[in-house]
């Protein structure tokens, strides 16, 4: 799940991207309005954390621009100071899916985060399965059956995202966008090396393997 | 309702008390002069017998002439006319003395009636108004009494309430509004404190200098919050200098800001420049003019590029705002050479919480109160601020103040 944190107030947006980042999503930060809408255009973000108010293209800006030039485009979830009634409605009409006012506990930001990811999916609790493969996103731990698995931060964001998208052929660029963030390097092999550690580690107690590698198209999770 | 009533029962007391005083004063005053001029007296018997044909009694013309006692041989005169006169005087006044007492009851009943329903008229409004500001609470101030009627007392009473009824709710609209304000501006530091301190504390592996960095960051927020209440507070204090009101030298106010900002000024090679020429008297407060002053300063030196020139001066000026050494204003000026400001920009810079994005570190550590302290300073003088710009040339806020001794000074160039 790749993110994008904006926010001019530039303490905040490192605080927000660092948490986000230990519960598993790839993030990225940027201070301004103008930047977001680049950086949007590149990457196929699955959610936006936007702040309302900012110098210049301000937070009901960008939301609106992301709902006229995609669909359905990336969840975005307004942070703001302001909380009048008018305030919210204004959010959510500019195409806002939820609006948090600041400050705000960062286990709430987090359950809102993961709630609204999980919109798409047919079933709406933290738990992903597929097969014998389980995720609990609230308490970020995975099982294999009953074995407990041991993943890092990075393997149980990648997990979650074949979890999310079972029987899909994944992309090696694909999981590139969603599940590495701006600062990893596009020519390295680590999308290669971190598939292969988790796919160890889902098999390590002799399972028959969950993911497999369709040749020449990237990586896809079946049922055993 | 009860006072209004009371004062509605006194009136028609009052004022039947009067009708009834007058009307008794009227009926006395006629009823002593008929009295006075009027000769009466009762019919005595000695006279009805006598007119009745006593056969004692002889009876020449008009006259009766009756000898009344034998012995004495008292003889009685008795003239019929006049006898009769003096009875039906005596009738007269009789009648008169009870048709005047009826009347003077009924005068007094019939006048408390009238006075009750003339008071009660008179006070209805009376009643409206206590209505209404009773009615009023402190969330429903759009209420007005808007009475109707010819423009009398009451009607201009009613007026100037609700015209104080319209000032004290845009006083409560404005108080509302800051605090709205004020609230979000707090709500920014603090949700930077929150967040870096949970997510620092959530990170069982967190670094000694990962959480030194959010302590840090904790703290520079904490500060900026300090800075921000103080400047609420000296936005909110009350910035009538009324009862404090005292001479002040602009010329020294411009020299000892200069002098508390040298340092800061030389830190950035800046030119910090006091163009004073001779005292300048204004009736102010010192100490809130030398703040007003000192914003503008300390943002010029904040902002100016490192080697211009800061020139900081006062003078006085006519009512066009030409320099004049006897006009009724007197100016204080900071002028910068650079950046300048945007000509969109430059209505918005004394908006409370207005921050300039100057591209500066510590832009976010600022109020976006200083200008605006400013200008209520300059308002609360009898005054106004005043601000040319150029963007890559310079920038010059000005202080305009009425001169001490000026005569009419009309409104500010």
């Amino acid at each position: 799940m790749r993110l994008l944190v904006v926010d001019d107030e530039i303490p905040l947006a490192t605080a927000v991207a660092r948490g986000l980042r230990r519960a598993g999503y790839a993030v990225d930060v940027c201070h301004d309005g103008a930047t977001a809408v680049e950086r949007l255009a590149e990457v196929d973000y699955d959610l936006v954390c936007l702040d309302r108010t900012m110098p210049g293209m301000d937070g009901l800006d960008v939301c609106r621009h992301i709902r006229r030039t995609a669909a359905p485009g990336p969840r975005v979830l307004l942070l703001t100071a302001r909380d009048s009634v008018e305030d919210r409605v204004d959010g959510l009409d500019a195409g806002a899916d939820d609006y948090l006012v600041k400050p705000f506990a960062f286990a709430e930001l987090d359950a809102r985060i993961r709630n609204l990811l999980r919109r798409d999916r047919p079933q709406h609790d933290a738990v992903l399965e597929v097969g014998d493969v389980r995720a609990d996103e609230a308490r970020r731990t995975a099982f294999r059956g009953e074995r407990a698995l041991e993943l890092t931060t990075k393997e149980f964001a990648l997990l979650r995202y074949f979890l999310l998208h079972p029987g899909e052929v994944l992309s090696q660029e694909r999981l590139l966008d969603h599940v590495w963030d701006h600062a990893a390097d596009p020519f390295s092999n680590t999308v290669r090396v971190t598939v292969g550690t988790l796919r160890r580690k889902l098999a390590a107690g002799g399972e028959p393997p969950v993911i497999e590698t369709v040749v020449g198209a990237g990586y896809r999770m079946v049922e055993p | 309702m009860r006072r209004s009533a009371s004062i509605r029962l006194r009136l028609s007391l009052l004022y039947s008390g009067v009708v009834f005083g007058l009307g008794a004063v009227l009926v006395a005053l006629v009823y002593v002069g008929l009295s006075r001029s009027l000769d009466s007296q009762p019919v005595t018997e000695t006279q009805v017998r006598t007119m009745e044909g006593d056969p004692s009694c002889l009876q020449i013309g008009g006259v009766i002439l009756c000898e009344r006692n034998v012995e004495t041989r008292e003889v009685t005169v008795v003239d019929e006319l006049k006898v009769v006169e003096k009875a039906t005087n005596q009738r007269a006044l009789e009648r008169f003395r009870t048709v005047a007492f009826g009347g003077l009851g009924g005068l007094f009943v019939v006048s408390l009636v009238v006075g009750w329903v003339l008071a009660g008229r008179f006070l209805a409004p009376v009643g409206r108004i206590t209505g209404v500001a009773r009615s009023i609470g402190e969330t429903d101030l759009s209420r007005r009494i808007r009475l109707e009627g010819p423009d009398d007392e009451l009607k201009r009473l009613a007026d100037t309430f609700d015209a104080m009824l319209a000032r004290v709710e845009g006083a409560f609209e404005a108080q509302r509004s800051f605090i709205h304000e004020a609230s979000h501006e707090l709500r920014n530091p603090l949700a930077v404190m929150r967040t870096n301190v949970e997510v620092a504390l959530a990170d069982p592996d967190a670094t000694p200098e990962e959480l030194r960095d959010a302590l840090v960051v904790a703290g520079r927020s904490a500060e900026r919050m300090g800075v921000l209440v103080d400047d609420l507070l000296t936005y909110a204090r009350r910035s009538t200098p009324d009862d404090q009101l005292a001479p002040v030298d602009l010329g020294g106010v411009v020299t000892e800001t200069v002098e508390g900002f040298r340092a800061a000024a030389t830190a950035r090679d800046l030119r910090l420049v006091a163009a004073v020429d001779g005292p300048l008297p204004v009736a102010g407060d010192a100490g809130r003019l030398t703040q007003a002053l000192a914003n503008l300063v300390a943002n010029a030196v904040r902002l100016a590029p490192e080697g211009t020139t800061v020139t900081v001066a006062c003078g006085r000026a006519d009512a066009s705002g030409a320099p004049a050494a006897d006009g009724p204003w007197a100016w204080m000026t900071v002028t910068d050479e650079g950046p300048g400001i945007d000509v969109g920009e430059q209505r918005r810079v004394f908006e409370r919480f207005h921050r300039l994005s100057t591209g500066a570190d510590d832009d976010a550590a600022r109020s976006g109160l200083g200008l605006t302290i400013v200008r209520r300073i300059a308002l609360a003088h009898g005054g106004s601020v005043g601000l040319r710009s150029t963007p890559g040339v310079g920038s010059t806020f000005s202080i305009w103040l009425p001169a001490l001794h000026g005569q009419d000074v009309g409104s500010p160039p």
